[in-house]
């Protein structure tokens, strides 16, 4: 007995209102009849039902026969709307002509947004787009996008790709830069540090140093020759390298706790303002913040929009007394995690050793010694009068 | 008697009884709405009460803001806040 409300609006019926002595009766009669009734409710002595409108007249009949008096309060449905709009002509011609404004106006590009642009003027990039006919008011029907893309490709050589297309009223024109290795000129390759060398891997030049061999800063690993295909040396010669870090530590020390109180509220980010929709204010002294992303909208534009959830967790300061041993555990983490950060990808932490070097009441010395196995080949170019005389 | 009659010949042949015997089947939503099946129309009805007809007696829907969604010559849909459904016979 499920409903069909979209037959109903299609058809269209009418709300009715119904007085009388015995409106059931009247219902009874239409269910007799075979006439639909639905939403049937009651409200200061009426009744309303709602009924299909090519039932209402036949209705009408069966209300006398039950002594009420039936009346439509509302007509719903596509015949009324149809209705509506076919007394009012000029109201359905300036619909269409606003429609078809804004079919013409969304064939248009309106804006030409340009990505991926690090050293070269996005400018450049649409002034070379619009000699090729990609220009704001311009039809997108007549662009060809495989010809601004080779415009934009000769006019700025700084780029290596160009990819142009259209995101509604807006083109998107996106490019990758070239990107040159800053290769010094022809040299020799040398020691960036001290260490023993492990392996030498030579592209060009012939090396002076073999696997065992202490070198010093400054060193040349592999020579290069001024002559041939390849003038200069190349290749990489992997040591090992040893650091000292020494750093004083206190032994009394303010240590940061979450002490399980927790503030949490939702907020609302646009174009870095921002704005609490709900939640509690803070009311910590001291907190740390976490940022939970929730929505987000008009992402990778400026103007995104994005609600997240932002939880204050309140801390507790302590006072505490560090053994020195428990000063050289902390002293060793902190070491590493610098040198994680701070190593080059490709080296590699051999060894770490850490000891205290003085102790005193307050403060103690910590010292680590790290090992590293790491590139050290480095090119240093010969500058003119030294490359003249080789 | 033959009443009875039916209902074992119903039983025997496992038909469902409220079929063959032509008695009113109610469906209850929760405190949501009830679907009455095969009435015999409606007798009364107030915002708190609805009373319908069914073959032997009639069935009282009482609740708060009733109103009836749903009518046709064999079922009706109850809606509103049910407080308690009554068989009257």
């Amino acid at each position: 007995m499920a409903r069909n409300r979209i037959k109903e609006y299609l058809l269209g019926y009418v709300r009715v209102e119904v007085r009388g002595k015995n409106p059931e009766r009247l219902i009874n009669l239409c269910l007799a009849s075979g006439f639909p009734v639905w939403d049937y409710s009651s409200e200061s002595g009426a009744v309303f039902f709602s009924t299909t409108l090519a039932k209402y007249k036949g209705i009408r009949r069966l209300a006398r026969k039950a002594r009420c008096v039936p009346h439509v309060v509302r007509r719903v449905g596509l015949p009324f709307a149809i209705a509506k709009v076919r007394k009012r002509p000029y109201f359905l011609l300036a619909a269409l002509l606003v429609l078809a404004w804004l079919l013409y106006l969304s064939g248009s590009v309106w804006s030409i947004k340009v990505i991926g642009c690090e050293t070269v003027d996005p400018g450049r990039i649409v002034r070379a787009a619009a000699s090729a006919g990609l220009a704001p008011g311009a039809r997108k029907s007549g662009i060809s996008a495989s010809s601004v893309e080779t415009a934009i490709a000769v006019q700025v050589p700084e780029l290596s790709w160009v990819y142009v297309r259209f995101h509604g009223t807006m083109a998107v024109v996106e490019v990758v830069e070239k990107s040159r290795p800053d290769s010094p000129g022809p040299g020799d390759v040398v020691a960036s540090q001290d260490g023993v060398v492990e392996s030498v891997l030579v592209l060009s030049g012939v090396p002076t140093v073999s696997p065992g061999q202490t070198v010093k800063r400054g060193d040349i690993l592999i020579a290069g020759s001024p002559s041939g295909p390849m003038p200069g040396a190349r290749g990489s010669v992997i040591a090992m390298t040893s650091y000292d870090v020494r750093k004083e530590i206190p032994l009394r020390q303010s240590l940061a706790s979450r002490t399980g109180r927790r503030i949490e509220m939702t907020v609302l980010r646009w174009r870095g303002v921002e704005l609490t929709l709900w939640g509690r204010s803070n009311a910590f002294e001291w907190y740390e913040v976490e940022d939970y992303p929730r929505w987000k909208a008009f992402e990778g534009t400026e103007y995104t929009l994005s609600v997240f959830t932002r939880v204050l967790y309140e801390l507790n300061w302590e006072e505490v007394r560090l053994s020195p041993e428990e000063a050289l555990l902390g002293f060793e983490r902190k070491v590493k995690a610098s040198i994680e950060s701070q190593l080059p990808s490709d080296a590699k932490l051999v060894d770490l050793s850490c000891k205290l070097e003085a102790v005193s009441e307050d403060v103690v010395l910590g010292r680590a010694t790290l090992c590293v196995l790491q590139d050290i080949a480095e090119v240093r170019p010969w500058n003119r009068s030294e490359n003249g005389g080789r | 008697m033959l009443r009875k009659l039916r209902q074992e010949i119903s039983e025997f042949l496992e038909l469902p009884l409220d079929v063959s015997l032509d008695l009113p089947k109610v469906t209850i939503v929760g405190d949501l709405g009830v679907l009455i099946q095969n009435h015999r129309g409606l007798i009364a009805y107030a915002p708190d009460r609805i009373v319908v007809g069914v073959g032997n007696g009639q069935i009282a829907v009482f609740g708060k803001s009733l109103e009836i969604e749903e009518l046709s010559r064999e079922d009706m849909i109850v809606r509103g806040s049910i407080l308690s459904v009554r068989m009257e016979t």
